[in-house]
């Protein structure tokens, strides 16, 4: 029979609060995992330039001369790769869009130089490396 | 695990034949496609009966040369006039006798034939690519010699210890 | 006998948000026959796989349409994996069924709401899209974006859905099937709804095969074309999977099937969530396509059966890769649905058979 089969539907949302939200002065709960922005640890990072191979949008720039690594979080698509392949792994992604604003602009890390010490262990971990190789030949030309 | 798929490589002139056998058999045609090469443009042709087999069969036509010449086959297969007028505008082929033909309007793009461009790098990447299967077929042929003289140099010594 | 006049209708227009052209002969508000025109959106897409190697180019597979996102990304992975000869664990080729299905629900729920709008009732259409908010968010909560999901890549699933998540899907789902009888009620059974969509826009069986159409404007009118049939993927695992198909051949009849196909969906997402196995959901695809290597695929997206094709040239970026998509085989059958009908109706008959413009032209 006839019509205004919604009758129920519609009655219902007379006296129910809006399925809206009243953004911006309410924000919707963000589950777990929501996608974002990326981030970098970069006293961790090694500066390998996975990240900026496998990017699809070419929104990564790693120089490892100049130590930098940067994103334009502008071109970032969130599809994660960066951080899925990432060997260390430095990268996570983080709640939050970039929002709109009246430039683009990239956001760069500078990877810090290391501190004295650093450089004294590595000079010292270089210098054991060396003498164990020369032991090591030393060790073969006897066997010979 | 993929749909069940063949692959059939005919020529042109068996086109016509091959829709009309289809169609007399309740085929229908799931998609008409091209794939530039160097050589020429491949034309895939796919059809499928729903119920039997579920077999997605597909034909391929090699080497249509750039700017060449194909017939129609919305005669028996309506449906295909996007795909037949995508060939038109995205590849250069010409195709003859269509019901709908828009004349190389369809998509209306800047670029002609925007599908055959070799771009600088695709081009760079191509010549990469002949060159290291170059080396590698020298490198075949070379090891194939050696063994083979290895070889002939092994048989005299034996037949020597044989006749001694 | 009137004097024929040519109306243009779209690009913009009131019916879809996408760009499509038609010529409509009119003749004293009877269309005598319509022309289509597309190409507003085409951007080459294909060509693009050029310059972005396999795994990359899933992401542009992705992005060439916002309701059939899911199915790109799916159909792709797997016509690549074919063609590398990969095996997908099981529990990813579930998960994958699983949003699938959850797809075709919110594709389905947001057309229902269109159809409600196109033909004026605006109510309607806001509880359709109310509802389809809940899987909306569903996908939020198991893989981080509401209709971009970017959850499936090459080798299989970007990640793990624990038990915990999958049981509340199961939960949201039974409780939209409440609510949604009620519209259902009044999408099929309310008479003004009725007196829109029965005996507008027939084609009759034969027509639609000749046609070659295909998805639920072909079940409409009896045709039986469905991908999920041929069991490809994890569909195989289904115990028993009927098509949802209608004698009536009219617009009730498409919206009828659509309906009937979302009941469908959630009892297929509960069945594969129940037998979903244990297990890792990713493996690493080494090397790349051979050369001269080609595997095709199909997935029966929600609009119909869509059709990849890929070639492989010995390097990581592949030589071909085709996506056909349903629209454009169900493009003949839309201009053979709009002769003889009125020109009120134009709106409604363009709709029923789902378009999906921006696959169409990539």
């Amino acid at each position: 029979m006839g019509s205004f089969k919604l009758g129920k539907m519609t009655l219902k949302s007379l006296f129910t609060k809006p399925s809206t939200v009243l953004y911006p002065f309410e924000e919707k709960p963000q589950p777990a995992g929501i996608k974002g922005h990326i981030e970098n640890d970069i006293t961790a990072c090694t500066l390998c330039g996975t990240c900026s191979r496998v990017c699809p949008a070419g929104a990564l720039i790693v120089d490892r001369k100049a130590g930098t690594w940067s994103i334009d979080h502008f071109r970032c698509v969130q599809c994660k790769s960066c951080v899925l392949n990432c060997p260390v792994p430095c990268l996570t992604m983080a709640p939050g869009y970039q929002k709109p604003a009246r430039e683009i602009s990239r956001e760069t890390l500078q990877k810090p130089a290391p501190s004295p010490e650093e450089l004294a262990a590595k000079e010292a971990a270089k210098k054991a490396k060396i003498e164990a190789a020369m032991k090591a030949k030393a060790a073969r030309e006897a066997a010979k | 695990m993929a749909v069940k798929q063949t692959y059939t490589d005919i020529e042109l002139a068996q086109l016509l034949d091959l829709a009309a056998e289809k169609k007399a058999a309740g085929y229908r045609c799931v998609n008409t496609h091209c794939v530039n090469t160097v050589d020429g443009v491949d034309i895939i042709y796919t059809f499928v009966v729903d119920g039997g087999d579920d077999v997605y069969e597909n034909y391929r036509i090699k080497n249509v040369p750039h700017h060449g010449h194909i017939p129609s086959i919305q005669g028996y297969f309506p449906g295909v006039f996007p795909f037949e007028n995508e060939t038109q505008d995205l590849y250069g082929i010409t195709v003859d006798d269509m019901l709908l033909d828009f004349h190389f309007n369809f998509y209306s793009t800047d670029v002609s034939e925007p599908m055959t461009v070799i771009t600088p790098e695709k081009k760079a990447a191509m010549e990469k690519a002949a060159k290291i299967a170059k080396a590698k077929a020298a490198k075949a042929a070379k090891d194939a010699k050696a063994k083979a003289d290895a070889a002939k140099a092994a048989a005299p010594s034996a037949t020597e210890e044989k006749g001694e | 006998m009137g004097k024929a006049t040519i109306i243009p209708f779209g690009p913009q227009h009131p019916v879809l948000p996408e760009p499509l052209h038609l010529d409509l002969v009119v003749e004293d508000e009877k269309v005598i026959e319509a022309v289509p025109q597309i190409g507003f959106i085409h951007r080459g897409l294909e060509k693009l796989t050029e310059t972005r190697d396999y795994n990359q180019f899933i992401y542009i597979a992705e992005r060439i349409c916002g309701i059939c996102a899911v199915g790109h990304s799916l159909g792709y992975a797997e016509t690549v994996e074919g063609l590398m000869g990969l095996e997908v664990p099981k529990r990813a080729s579930y998960l994958r069924v699983i949003l699938h299905e959850m797809s075709r629900i919110h594709s389905h729920m947001l057309w229902m709401g269109l159809a409600a709008d196109a033909f004026g009732f605006e109510s309607l259409f806001m509880h359709c899209w109310r509802l389809r908010e809940r899987v909306l968010d569903l996908f939020e909560a198991m893989t981080g974006g509401r209709v971009i999901l970017s959850a499936v890549r090459v080798g299989g699933m970007v990640r793990d859905q624990d038990a915990a998540t999958l049981a509340h899907v199961q939960e949201v789902l039974e409780g939209i099937k409440d609510e949604y009888h009620e519209i259902c009620r009044a999408f099929l059974n309310d008479s003004s709804v009725r007196s829109r969509l029965v005996g507008v826009g027939v084609i009759e069986h034969d027509d639609a095969v000749n046609l070659g159409m295909v998805g639920p404007f072909a079940r409409a009118s009896n045709v039986v074309n469905d991908v999920r049939c041929k069991e490809a993927g994890a569909y195989a695992e289904l115990s028993d999977f009927t098509p949802i198909t209608s004698t009536d051949c009219d617009c009730y009849a498409r919206v009828e099937v659509r309906a009937k196909e979302i009941l469908q969906s959630i009892d297929i997402i509960e069945e594969m969530i129940a037998r979903i196995p244990e297990g890792p959901v990713f493996e690493k695809p080494k090397g790349s396509p051979a050369d001269g290597a080609m595997a095709c695929g199909a997935l029966e997206q929600p609009r119909g059966e869509c059709y990849y094709y890929a070639q492989g040239n010995g390097t990581k970026y592949l030589q071909r890769m085709r996506m056909r998509t349903p629209t454009s085989m169900n493009l003949a059958g839309m201009a053979a649905a709009l002769k003889g009908c009125d020109l009120a109706d134009v709106n409604m008959i363009v709709l029923t058979i789902d378009p999906c413009i921006s696959c169409t032209e990539r």
